[in-house]
């Protein structure tokens, strides 16, 4: 078992092992005793539903024991089911805790419309594209990535039972878990972004600890946002590989006779792209525009264009992640979140304009943070679109890497998206001691989930600091 | 009579003239012209009905009696799409970036043959297929609605307008989006093919009946409810709904049908809801050719041969005619599956009536001699077998149409939607004589669908309470003008509305101090059983989400969701529906 922070004892970054999902409790010791930070609590099936192994109550349990139900800060670094849903599916207990103050993404505040409307049409889009999947066979390109992705977007199970064979999920929705958060914990939170001074609570001032908000960008900041993928080969760890399923061009439905043309249709056919005119036939050229608008209505439909409108969304809710350095006694510990691509290069380089394929030397800022670390939560589970190349070459050695993540859930590895990413892992295992989540054996009450084959039969000695396992997750002292 | 007209002018009384060359070929002295009077311009009606064949399955079940039949949609004048004033169909394939040429269905010569033959190689008939079941799928639900289809928005409601694209993509799909576009996809049959759907070959979702009725009913959702879409993200009952209301319709469409009916009854001794039909040869041992093999019935398979293409035997919906499992409700969260409970639940009570009003038919023929072990129905009995199952088909349908004026806004449950049936009915039939009401509770029941805001599991209990209108402010809706009101009457409503809400906010369950879109007044004229006219008026109320948070430990979800009030013709409010069912200040239950 492992042994309880005090008062003089080392600060503890501890994980725990829920699956596909963040769930870390940061304590450090202070003369009011213990106080603790948690960030994020969700965890989520994936796509071939492996990612929730069943074990986040026992884990909440936990925390609500190991903390007295009293935490100092919670951190919400963004939406997505697998870093919030844990928080509705164990509302009862969250209801009874104490807490200091929460702090959650800019994305989050009510007190910009804009923002909320963007959100708002966020959450349609995920369950517009679920509709649009009304219909769809298990054979849609994609479709299990999609469905994965929305639920993870939701909170919603998109992926329970059918063809995938799954029974339900354990409760909850990402915007039970918002309103929980923001109306239920009695403390009103504060929406973050890069460029902000944090306000820690008193307990944690007093505890000796500082934090700077590395991300996000901030609202107005849209291209950072937008931005999720580096360049290929140079700014992740993925070689190009592009694929347009069902445009081959030899299945053809109907014989050459019935090809056509838009004008052997009528004007009346593309009333709804015409600009409204006095009922007089268009102009050729504003007919010729309707088509276009058209083709481009039933091109947006494609299952591709789909999927990467849903991509789009998934890497958006990432990029809002709040991304925190905090520094104890001179401690660097950073958590990333899931941020992606334009998070990383909003407080990385020293640009107004975000690129797929930076080259240039990083900023001062993203040097001195990257090059003096002691603790790194590895960004979106280990996906390769979430720790550029870039960042890990500049990354010291010798501090540890937790990365929280389930083999198997997302990706393979012969379409190199497996998460974690093992090019990834080695990367960072070269500068740092990796500890993953899914390498932690589980013992509790209830029954036991193995590490995932091929694990080490434990942590690699550090060279600051010690591991300890627990029953459901890894303790790191520093 | 003047003589001075050109105008040609009849009399058939004599009348004299002092005209010496008067050579009329009539009447001598009239002013009848010498010559015979020019035709009268054709002033030939157009048919009131364009009668178009279709699909009642799809094509994988070929010329089994009842899969191809006759629908009679309204007629309209068409260009080639067809496309016409609220449907048209445009033929563009994405994957290929062509268009495919378009039919005119108005051409003398297609219009003598009765429109197109059933062919899957031919687009003109997927073009044609799609269009008339579009059409009949509109006025199936207008009718039931009781008044004209309109896009509404909070900010007002314009014309409703659907675009199909028959062979959108090739993808395995078929899909509607909130802007009125239906896609259907083309794929070709998965290796695991089964039932009569061969590997490899094309399989078009625009030809099967219950995927363009689905879509259909999907885009008209959309439409006249926009509000449910802002319940997705609070309650998986409403994804769930949407996907259970579109599967009904097509279900129960299809048993309005017929022809389709016919054969099923003949083959199921008049039990049109057993799984399995009676093979055409008898044997004593196992079946050896294919007029002894029982077939699945597939009045009971959603989109069967779209579901046999990718290899599932029966069709999209799996569980359709599972035995009830109340349990499984708790359990049960993918909106298909789920909303495949709620689909059962409405299915059983269509069969339990149908079963009962059978019943009467089959007492009444045994007791004139009949006998029902011989396996045959005679034609007679099967005819009023089919009217019967028909008329409850559409009876049904209508209800469940109706009852979205009774759903809650912003989302609802599927208890919601049964207190929503229950009230519908009763305020077009109070006495309930076929049973309806009864049935529905019992069905739901059996699955585990209960409503928690109610009092009893009674009809009473479930009803939606009425408003006691003494605790309101009165409305002061502008009557004069419906069911057609002009630009000033719709806004002058609508200011009135708003007031009324802001006045009664707190009787309606409403936080006073929060957002609300307010959606256009409908006005809805339905007739009752003894074919009164009735008018109603319904809108729904949403509440936006606060700009400013009440916090506190313990805040609940008071402000999200939104309330549906249905005022009567004289513009007093009856119902004032909130999801969860609790009566708002001000209600009492009669």
């Amino acid at each position: 078992m492992a042994k309880k922070a005090s008062a003089a004892g080392p600060l503890r970054v501890r994980m725990y092992r829920v699956g596909f999902g963040d769930f870390f409790l940061f304590t450090l010791p202070s003369k009011a005793g213990p106080q603790h930070v948690l960030i994020d609590c969700g965890v989520t099936k994936g796509k071939t539903g492996k990612g929730d192994i069943g074990t986040i109550k026992a884990a909440v349990a936990d925390m609500a024991k190991e903390t007295g139900r009293k935490l100092a800060l919670i951190i919400v670094t963004h939406r997505h089911m697998d870093h919030i849903i844990g928080f509705s599916r164990c509302k009862e207990e969250f209801e009874q805790f104490e807490v200091g103050a929460i702090w959650m993404p800019v994305w989050e505040t009510e007190y910009e419309e804009n923002v909320q409307k963007l959100q708002a049409e966020l959450t349609a889009l995920a369950f517009d594209a679920g509709m649009h999947l009304a219909l769809a066979a298990d054979d849609t390109p994609g479709r299990a990535e999609l469905l994965a992705m929305l639920e993870n977007a939701t909170g919603h199970d998109f992926l329970a039972g059918g063809a995938f064979g799954i029974a339900g999920t354990g409760g909850g929705t990402n915007a039970a878990s918002l309103l929980l958060l923001k109306e239920g914990m009695g403390v009103k939170p504060t929406y973050y972004h890069k460029g902000q001074t944090a306000k820690l609570p008193k307990a944690l001032v007093d505890a000796g600890l500082e934090a700077e908000i590395l991300g996000p960008p901030p609202v107005d900041e849209l291209a950072f946002m937008k931005l999720k993928d580096l360049k290929k080969g140079v700014g992740q760890y993925l070689e190009a590989s592009e694929r347009r399923p069902g445009s081959d061009g030899r299945f053809l439905p109907f014989a050459e006779r019935f090809i056509a043309s838009p004008d052997d249709y009528p004007a009346s056919a593309f009333r709804e792209w015409v600009p409204r005119g006095a009922g007089a036939r268009p102009a050729p050229e504003a007919l010729q525009k309707a088509v276009k608008k058209l083709q481009k209505a039933v091109d947006d439909a494609q299952p591709e264009v789909l999927f990467t409108a849903v991509k789009a969304l998934d890497g958006f809710l990432n990029n809002q992640s709040l991304v925190v350095l905090f520094t104890f006694r001179g401690k660097k510990l950073l958590f990333a979140g899931d941020a992606q691509a334009g998070n990383w290069e909003y407080w990385l380089y020293d640009s107004d304009t975000p690129v797929k394929a930076p080259t240039g030397e990083l900023g001062a800022e993203g040097a001195q943070v990257l090059g003096h670390l002691d603790f790194y939560k590895v960004g979106h589970h280990g996906s390769t679109n979430a720790t550029p190349i870039a960042a890990v070459e500049a990354m010291n050695k010798d501090f540890v890497s937790m990365c929280s993540t389930q083999e198997g859930a997302f990706g393979s590895v012969e379409n190199q998206s497996e998460v974690p990413r093992i090019p990834l892992m080695e990367a960072l295992g070269g500068k740092s001691v990796v500890v993953r989540s899914d390498q932690i054996p589980v013992k509790l009450k209830g029954g036991s989930v193995d590490p995932v084959p091929g694990s080490p039969e434990e942590p690699e000695t550090p060279k600051r600091g010690r591991f300890e396992l627990g029953n459901c997750y890894v303790d790191y002292f520093l | 009579m003047s003589t001075t007209s050109s105008r040609p002018v009849y009399s058939f009384a004599p009348v004299a003239t002092s005209s010496d060359d008067d050579q009329s070929l009539f009447f001598p002295g009239s002013d009848v012209p010498r010559e015979p009077p020019a035709p009268l311009p054709a002033t030939a009606e157009p048919p009131p009905v364009r009668l178009l064949k279709v699909y009642c399955f799809d094509p994988s079940l070929g010329r089994l009696p009842g899969n191809v039949i006759t629908v009679s949609v309204p007629y309209e004048k068409l260009a080639p799409g067809p496309v016409g004033e609220r449907i048209a169909v445009v033929d563009y394939d994405s994957t290929r970036d062509c268009f495919y040429d378009p039919v005119d269905l108005d051409d003398p010569l297609v219009a003598l043959r009765g429109g197109m033959e059933p062919s899957e190689s031919d687009p003109h008939f997927h073009q044609q297929m799609v269009y008339a079941v579009v059409s009949e799928t509109l006025r199936r639900f207008e009718t039931a609605l009781g008044r004209p289809l309109r896009r509404v928005a909070p900010e007002g409601e314009s014309s409703f307008r659907l675009y199909a694209y028959p062979h959108a993509q090739r993808v395995t799909n078929a899909w509607a989006t909130d802007t009125g576009e239906l896609a259907f996809g083309y794929f070709q049959a998965s290796a695991a093919a089964t039932g009569r759907t061969i590997p490899g070959q094309t399989v078009f979702t625009c030809l099967s009946h219950d995927a363009i009725v689905m879509t259909t009913t999907q885009a008209i959702l959309y439409a006249v409810r926009p509000d449910f879409a802002e319940g997705f993200d609070k309650h998986i009952d409403t994804l769930a709904f949407f996907s259970a209301f579109c599967d009904l319709s097509a279900l129960l469409l299809r048993f309005s049908h017929r022809e389709a009916l016919l054969d099923t009854i003949q083959r199921t001794g008049g039990v049109i809801y057993r799984s399995v039909l009676r093979a055409d040869g008898d044997t004593a041992d196992a079946p050896r050719i294919q007029a002894e093999l029982a077939a699945n019935n597939p009045l009971l398979a959603l989109a069967s041969g779209f579901g046999e293409a990718l290899g599932q035997d029966g069709g999209l919906r799996k569980t359709l005619f599972e035995a009830p499992n109340p349990g499984k409700l708790a359990t049960v969260q993918q909106p298909h599956q789920r909303g495949e409970i709620l689909t059962a639940a409405v299915l059983d009570a269509y069969f339990s009536i149908y079963a009962r009003r059978s019943m009467e038919y089959f007492r009444i023929y045994r007791s004139g001699g009949g006998r029902l072990d011989s396996g045959d129905l005679p034609a007679a009995l099967s005819g009023r077998l089919a009217d019967e199952a028909t008329r409850l088909a559409v009876s049904m349908y209508d209800l469940c149409v109706r009852a979205l004026d009774y759903c809650p806004a912003g989302g609802l449950t599927f208890d919601d939607f049964l207190r929503a049936c229950i009230t519908a009915d009763y305020e077009r039939t109070p006495t309930d004589e076929l049973g309806v009401r009864d049935a529905l509770m019992q069905a739901f029941r059996l699955r585990g669908i209960r409503p928690a805001g109610a009092p009893f599991f009674s009809e009473d209990a479930l009803r939606w309470p009425l408003v006691d209108p003494r605790h309101l402010n009165k409305p002061g809706l502008r009557l004069r003008g419906l069911p057609e009101p002009d630009e000033r009457c719709r806004q002058l409503n609508q200011r009135a509305l708003r007031a009324f809400i802001r006045a009664n906010a707190k009787a309606l369950a409403l936080q006073p101090t929060t957002a609300f879109d307010v959606y256009p007044l409908q006005v809805v004229r339905r007739s009752t059983p003894d074919d009164r006219p009735r008018q109603v008026l319904v809108t729904q109320v949403v509440s936006r989400p606060a700009a400013k948070r009440t916090g506190g430990k313990g805040a609940n979800d008071d402000t999200a969701g939104g309330v549906t009030l249905v005022f009567d013709g004289g513009g007093q409010l009856r119902y004032a529906i909130r999801t969860g069912a609790a009566p708002p200040t001000g209600s009492a239950t009669k």
